[in-house]
């Protein structure tokens, strides 16, 4: 949440986000809600503003975003506002412009900072499903600017040659879901469900916080610290990191999966001692390579588990 | 399967191998009714591993279902895992 929000509110570089220069402090709690995200802000604001403005501020929001919404019709406003000190409240406004609104209510002055106020929206519609269309919506519209237009040529569907008898979905699993192993399982099982409709493809992420501690690894090796190498060893070994063994499939893929992982584990650590031994410089090739051999560690997992489920799976390596 | 140019960090990739290339490794084995897994934004030039960069970290699934003429592509990520 942290680095997410001053990622959406920052800039694109030309290779990576330029996150926003102001300070986010939040903390995540789950709750037994069945849809709906809710955010309670604190927000410590640049000058001093009336309560009036920020009200404004939140419509404003509102007003902006509604004409990329305008494909869902009437009534689907991204942001509407609440007046009762109840709400807004999960299961009583997710469901706002047709899952896409968001609801902002409670707008108080607060003692420590400048306003708090109440944010509600629905994670599986505005935050996934329709937000891809929203997202397609942008990529086509005439006003898409020349990068949107670049990615469009380049996500252009052709049809014709090899047509498949069965309909194809491609999943994509990010950092979070894969982030230990009982989320992996869980992926896995979400994907073998979906096989029994279509073709299915998988794209997972690296396990999230596996590559910033692989990049930072590296950074210190390049910088000529050789034990970072063995530090990073013992760090993706931990519990946690590579899963607990619980979770791990009966089948035989299970142990080759272990020693696989254990191979590229050495492997990395070898590399890093390479950096920080000869080449004392962390050029932007050498950490792709780093980068892709982590991230192709992860697909090691889901397949071994796809195969206790009983489904039948082919792990590809992305560079190949 | 993603083919690229050469910009380590922040690769953009090339429409047309990348789909020959894509539609060459997945559709026999998805003929077969196995379930391909394939890494996020990571890609290659002919010769070395490059990363996509920022803009296009957010479409690998959606450069793959292009590829493969595919229906749909869900963002399943962590909505589907955390509630």
């Amino acid at each position: 949440m942290e680095r997410e929000t001053r990622k959406i509110l920052g800039r694109l570089g030309h290779s990576a986000f330029e996150e926003a220069p102001f300070l986010v402090s939040a903390q995540c709690h789950r709750v037994n809600v069945a849809d709906g995200h809710m955010v309670a802000v604190r927000v410590k604001l640049a000058e001093r503003v009336g309560i009036e403005q920020v009200y404004e501020s939140a419509l404003g929001v509102s007003l902006h975003s509604a004409r990329t919404a305008a494909p869902y019709g009437a009534g689907a406003s991204p942001s509407s506002f609440g007046t009762e000190n109840d709400r807004p409240q999960p299961r009583l406004d997710r469901d706002a412009g047709g899952g896409m609104s968001v609801t902002v209510g409670r707008l108080f002055p607060d003692r420590v900072l400048d306003y708090r106020f109440v944010v509600l929206g629905h994670n599986t519609i505005r935050g996934g499903s329709r937000r891809g269309d929203l997202e397609c919506g942008t990529l086509a519209s005439p006003r898409a600017t020349a990068r949107q237009v670049e990615t469009r040529e380049l996500i252009r569907p052709c049809r014709g040659e090899g047509a498949m008898t069965r309909p194809i979905q491609v999943m994509k699993f990010g950092g979070t879901s894969v982030g230990d192993a009982s989320r992996i399982r869980k992926a896995a099982q979400i994907a073998a469900e979906a096989s029994k409709q279509r073709s299915v493809v998988m794209t997972v992420s690296a396990m999230s916080g596996v590559t910033n501690t692989l990049i930072a690894a590296a950074e210190k090796s390049a910088a000529g610290d050789e034990g970072a190498a063995s530090v990073l060893a013992l760090a993706l070994t931990a519990p946690g990191t590579r899963s607990d063994p619980s979770a791990h499939p009966k089948a035989s893929g299970a142990a080759n999966c272990v020693a696989e992982i254990d191979r590229l584990i050495e492997q990395d650590r070898e590399s890093l001692q390479g950096l920080a031994r000869l080449l004392g410089e962390l050029s932007p090739r050498a950490l792709d390579v780093i980068r892709s051999r982590r991230a192709n560690l992860c697909p090691a997992l889901p397949p071994a588990v796809l195969e206790e489920i009983g489904v039948r799976r082919i792990a590809f390596d992305a560079r190949s | 399967m993603i083919v690229t140019d050469e910009v380590h960090g922040g690769a953009r990739p090339q429409a047309q191998r990348s789909r020959e290339k894509t539609r060459a490794a997945f559709l026999p084995h998805l003929a077969q009714g196995a379930i391909p897994v394939v890494t996020g934004y990571i890609a290659s030039t002919a010769r070395s591993p490059t990363t996509l960069g920022a803009a296009d970290r957010i479409f690998p699934a959606t450069i793959l279902g292009a590829a493969l003429d595919a229906e749909r592509k869900s963002s399943s990520g962590t909505d589907v895992t955390a509630c």
